[in-house]
This record gives structure tokens, C-alpha cells and sequence, in this order.
């Protein structure tokens, strides 16, 4: 059984400029223990997405259909009290920005014992910081009693992300979702990052939804990639195919706008921008930008595409009808 | 830290130099002090003589070192209308002040930071347009005319409360209430807007996806930031307290730093308006210190060294 399964999953913002469709249909499923990428430029939905699943979307934000199982149960349909429950327990989230993604008023050891605090009612205060302590320990904070009441800013951003992911972990939670988890951080640091939770999702069999757009750590981290493209899934593929035969036309370009150390040949970048969802093109989205667009890709949206189980595209160069007609 | 307040103390000399000479200069020109003290019927001569006895006579910077010299002492000179020390007169005025003060603040703040709070996280509806309103409403009126709108409705038509004088607790509320009401508008639009400000944070999102409940997020994660802000504006307000105790002194009778200051100028008691504005400047500077160190208190980031 998926760990989680989305289906036709459609989140749409209320704002004052009129309604903002930021997903239209997104679907997918991550089994437990696997690491699912989702890729895509800023502006996909990555994010919204993820900000879904936990239904933390604000006022302006609603999910408008589809459906977000998780262990078997149906989260669109849970209480607020419910989701409570659920956030920081079940499923927990890592933040792009370490550095303002903690109270900086509250000292970092504190704010990782009262998620313990939260979720783990038979815990006593001390209990709840001899567990914080170990967190930290666990994601490689040296001198964890001592950084257990430092305050965020006596912190570097690599120490800072640390927390976070010791926050999230805190409850072992059954997914983890980091969005852009390494994005802020320098290089040689990113890279410990995502050893670590490398490490931690071979330890504790957690899943992880890794929302990046950085194809490298796509290829280090992940098991399976999906590829968004204006609140819309366009191709689901395992990390190798995805890597040596990306079919969309968007993944194509993708992988072709990433610097390669070894090819020596000109970069080439995807023409234009993510269009805005509030005024996206008619038919296929990415039509307008597409190398291989069609006159069918201006008018009709493609269907989804199967190829076995776990490859998808949602691409009119792949339907056996179109070829066909 | 020690150091710090220290350094801190040692710039109130320079600033109350500065504060000594502004008030000078405005006594300088604001008349002739001999014309109120001596009689109508007093002679040209006597008027010179008297001019050349109290010193007034002598060039400007040697008037401004003599004053210099008696303050130094504490000695602000007599009160006209006392016939006593102008500083003890001030002096034993400062607790009706502090009275009236301290409680319009606290009303202030009881009542902004819970409606405040309320109108920014129902931000665009009914109740955060009413809050708001009300709070543009409250800064709009003038103190004088809401204190004697009190008066009028609360002492006169209905006799709830006394029309002036400082006693009992009961003579504190109207008081109270004017000072207090264009304390509490201000606050609470500051309030509301850095509130929405800290809601708008990531660790507010980081504590909502760790579960926490929106009420504890609102206490407890964005309150104490929220308050950095406040704190700044309420010590700014509290400078206007000062000068706004004057109307609503005035209007009330209430016997603080306030009311006296006003008779003194208009009596032309020069000596109790320097003691007064001198005590006012070293209240301004004082309260300005202890908010720099509840700073310290609320954010761990701020050190002062």
C-alpha cells in the first residue's frame, strides 16, 4: 500500500485579484521508505503542493477537489484538530529558509521539545529535552547540551537547517517533506545536508518528499522524480530513466539547461517563463514554450500517457491517438 | 551591560546642557519678569533698580552662567506665586503625574494589545474594519474636547463621577479615560499591523506544520515578537503622555506636572517652568533608557556592550 496517495488534486487561492488556480490535477503516490523528487521551475506549484498535503495554505488557499490519502486515511476530509494531530507527528516539513524559518526568540532547543511536547503527552518537560538533546545529537549538532539554549541567531545557516530537520524528525514521522531544503545554504554545507538526511531516511525508513530545482541533488538524493509544470504533473519517471531518457519536452529542457562538467557544449535554457496560473494558455501549458509544440498542443490539453507502472507523461508527442489521427 | 547603563547615564550631562540652554534662551525672550513682580504704581527707577539687583541687567552669557551655577545646586529659584523653591514645588507634583500616567498607559494597553491582536488575525472582516475605525475614531478626538464631553455626559448629566480633583479612585477614571483613549487608538493600529507582520513570518508556518494550535501560535510564537515594535512606538507615546497630561490636566484640575506647568506659564513663574521642563527633558531620557534595556529582556538578538 502507498504511504500516501494525491489524486486530481486541485488548490486554488482566493485572492484579491480573483481566484489563482495554483494546481490543477496533480496526482502521485510515494510508498514508504522512498524518496520522491518533485522538480520544476519556481512557480510550478511545488510548494503549494506540498503546503497541501499538511493544509497549511493560509485563508486565501483551498483545496478545491481530489483527494490526499494517507495511511489509508482521507486528510481532506480530517478536522483542523485532526490535522493538528497529524502535522509534526505523521508527516513533518523542512523549510527552504533556516534562517527565518525559527523563532528567533525562543531558544532552538525549546522550540524542538515542544513538538515533542505536542505529540507526546506522556512526556515530561525534562523527558521532552533529554529527547530534544538526542535529536540534536542525531543530525550532528556538536555540544548539543550547549546549542540546546542558544538562540537561532547564535547559529550558522548549516547548524540552523540541522534543527529544522531535528524538529521534523523529532516525532519520527512517518514522510518528510523539505522543500528546497539546501537551496539557502553554501555548497559544502549542502552537501552534508543532504547526507544527512540521506542517512536518516536509510536509518529510520521515513519517506521524504524532496521538492528542489536543482537537478544535482535530484540525482544524489531521490528514487523516483516527478516533474511539475504549472500546478500539472507532466512526466513521472524512476531517477535513471528519468536522467537518460527524460521524455517530456519540459524534462528535456530541464536536464539540458543543467551544466555538465564533462559535455564542454553550450548550456541551453528554456525559453520564457512558468506562465502565471491566472493566465495560463490554452491547451498544453507548456505549448508556447515548447520546441516540439503541434498545432493539437495549442488547443487540447494531452492526456495522461502510461508506460508500466511507474512512468508517465502527460505529453501529445507520446499518445497513440494523436499519432494515429 | 553595567558599562552600557553607565555610558547611558553619562549622556544625560551633555543632553540636559543642551536642555539648560534651550530653556534659557526661551526665558531670555519671553519678557520682562520685573513688569509681573512689582506693582503697577512702581516708579521707572524702581523698575531699574530692581532689574540691576536681580542680575538682568548683566550681558546674556553671563545671565546663562549664573543660571547654570544655581541649578547645578538645584536651585531653580522662587516661585512668583509660591514664594517657595521652584524644584520642590515640581518635585512633589510628580506623583499625581505618575498616577494619571501609569494608568492611561495601562488602560492603553489593556485594551490595545488584545484588540490589536483580535482585529489582525480577523484581518478584512467586520470586526477588524470596526477596530480599525474605532481606533482612527480615537486618535482623531481631541483630548480637551473628549474630557469635557466626560465631564459634560459622565459628572454633569449623569453623576457617576466628580468633574475634577485628585483623591480617590473614583476621580481617576475620566481622567484616565481621555488620556488614555488616543493612547489605546494608536497602540492598537501598531499593534494590528505588526502583528499581521509576524503572522506573514516563516516560523510562524515552521510552528503551524509542527502542529501547534493557532491560538498557542498567536501567544506564544508571534506575540513577544510582535512587541519589539510596540515598544518603540508606546516609549515615543510616552513623551506624549507628558505633553498630552497638560490638556488633560488642564481640563480636569488634576493636580500633576502637568496643570502646574500651565499656570506657571501663564503667571510667567519662570522659575517653576525651567524646574518643570527640566524634570520633563531628565523623565523622557530616563523612560528612553528603560526601554533600550526591556529590549535586552524581549529579544535575545539585541546586546548591548
Amino acid at each position: 500500500m502507498n504511504l500516501l496517495e494525491v489524486k486530481n488534486l486541485h488548490t486554488h487561492f482566493h485572492t484579491d485579484r480573483g481566484l489563482v488556480p495554483a494546481l490543477n490535477g496533480v496526482s502521485f503516490s510515494i510508498k514508504k521508505g522512498e524518496v520522491l523528487g518533485i522538480v520544476g521551475e519556481s512557480g510550478c506549484g511545488k510548494s503549494v503542493t506540498s503546503l497541501s498535503i499538511l493544509q497549511l495554505l493560509g485563508n486565501k488557499g483551498k483545496i478545491e477537489k481530489g483527494s490526499i490519502q494517507f495511511k489509508g486515511q482521507e486528510l481532506t476530509t480530517f478536522t483542523k484538530k485532526q490535522m493538528r494531530k497529524v502535522r509534526g507527528d505523521e508527516i513533518s516539513m523542512i523549510f527552504q529558509e533556516p534562517l527565518t524559518s525559527l523563532n528567533p526568540l525562543i531558544r532552538v532547543g525549546k522550540q524542538i521539545a515542544e513538538t515533542i511536547l505536542l505529540h507526546r503527552e506522556n512526556y515530561s518537560k525534562n523527558q521532552a529535552k533529554e529527547h530534544a538533546i538526542k535529536m540534536m545529537k542525531m543530525v550532528g549538532i556538536p555540544q548539543a547540551e550547549e546549542k540546546y539554549s542558544q538562540y537561532p541567531h547564535q547559529l550558522s545557516g548549516g547548524m540552523r537547517q540541522r534543527i529544522m530537520i531535528a524538529i521534523a524528525l523529532a516525532c519520527n514521522p512517518d514522510l518528510l517533506i523539505a522543500d528546497e531544503p539546501t537551496t539557502a545554504l553554501d555548497v559544502t554545507i549542502q552537501e552534508q545536508i543532504l547526507g544527512l538526511m540521506k542517512k536518516i531516511a536509510h536509518e529510520t525508513g521515513t519517506s521524504i518528499i524532496f521538492i528542489t530545482h536543482d537537478l544535482g541533488v535530484v540525482a544524489e538524493m531521490v528514487d523516483r522524480v516527478i516533474v511539475m509544470y504549472s500546478g500539472q504533473v507532466v512526466e513521472e519517471n524512476d531517477v535513471v530513466s528519468f536522467f537518460e531518457a527524460p521524455k517530456h519536452p519540459y524534462s528535456q529542457g530541464l536536464i539540458n539547461s543543467t551544466p555538465a562538467i564533462d559535455q564542454g557544449q553550450k548550456l541551453e535554457a528554456i525559453r520564457g517563463n512558468v506562465p502565471a496560473p491566472a493566465n495560463k494558455p490554452n491547451g498544453c501549458p507548456f505549448h508556447p514554450r515548447c520546441p516540439m509544440a503541434s498545432d493539437i498542443c495549442k488547443t487540447t490539453v494531452p492526456k495522461n500517457t502510461y508506460f508500466g507502472k511507474q512512468e508517465m507523461v502527460n505529453c501529445w508527442l507520446y499518445d497513440k491517438e494523436a499519432k494515429t489521427s | 551591560m553595567k558599562k552600557y547603563i553607565t555610558k547611558r547615564l553619562l549622556e544625560i550631562i551633555p543632553v540636559l546642557f543642551i536642555i539648560t540652554f534651550v530653556v534659557f534662551v526661551l526665558m531670555y525672550h519671553a519678557g520682562d519678569p520685573v513688569a509681573m513682580m512689582l506693582p503697577d504704581e512702581a516708579s521707572q527707577e524702581d523698575r531699574e533698580n530692581m532689574r540691576e539687583a536681580l542680575g538682568l541687567n548683566d550681558p546674556f552669557i553671563v545671565q546663562y552662567g549664573n543660571f547654570l551655577k544655581d541649578i547645578s545646586t538645584g536651585n531653580f529659584g522662587e516661585s512668583i506665586r509660591y514664594n517657595t523653591q521652584a524644584l520642590p514645588l515640581v518635585i512633589e507634583r510628580l506623583p499625581a503625574s505618575f498616577e494619571l500616567a501609569g494608568v492611561a498607559m495601562l488602560v492603553a494597553i489593556l485594551i490595545s494589545i488584545p484588540l490589536g491582536i483580535w482585529s489582525a488575525n480577523k484581518r478584512n472582516t467586520v470586526t477588524d474594519l470596526f477596530i480599525t475605525g474605532g481606533s482612527v475614531l480615537g486618535k482623531a478626538m481631541p483630548n480637551f474636547w473628549l474630557g469635557i464631553m466626560l465631564i459634560l455626559i459622565l459628572a454633569v448629566n449623569v453623576q457617576i463621577f466628580p468633574v475634577s480633583g485628585r483623591g480617590t479612585l473614583v476621580h481617576l477614571v475620566l481622567p484616565a479615560i481621555t488620556l488614555g483613549t488616543s493612547i489605546a487608538a494608536e497602540m492598537t493600529r501598531l499593534v494590528r499591523s505588526s502583528m499581521l507582520d509576524t503572522l506573514g513570518q516563516d516560523y510562524i508556518r515552521t510552528a503551524s506544520s509542527k502542529g501547534v494550535p493557532y491560538f498557542k501560535v498567536v501567544v506564544s510564537h508571534a506575540f513577544r515578537n510582535t512587541l519589539i515594535p510596540v515598544i518603540t512606538i508606546t516609549t515615543l507615546q510616552l513623551s506624549i503622555v507628558v505633553s498630552g497630561s497638560i490638556i488633560t490636566e488642564s481640563v480636569f484640575q488634576w493636580p500633576g506636572l502637568g496643570l502646574l506647568l500651565v499656570q506657571a506659564v501663564n503667571a510667567r513663574d519662570m522659575a517653576v517652568v525651567q524646574a518643570a521642563v527640566f524634570i520633563i527633558a531628565i523623565l523622557v531620557i530616563v523612560v528612553n533608557l528603560i526601554t533600550d534595556l526591556i529590549y535586552v529582556l524581549i529579544d535575545p538578538r539585541i546586546k548591548y556592550s
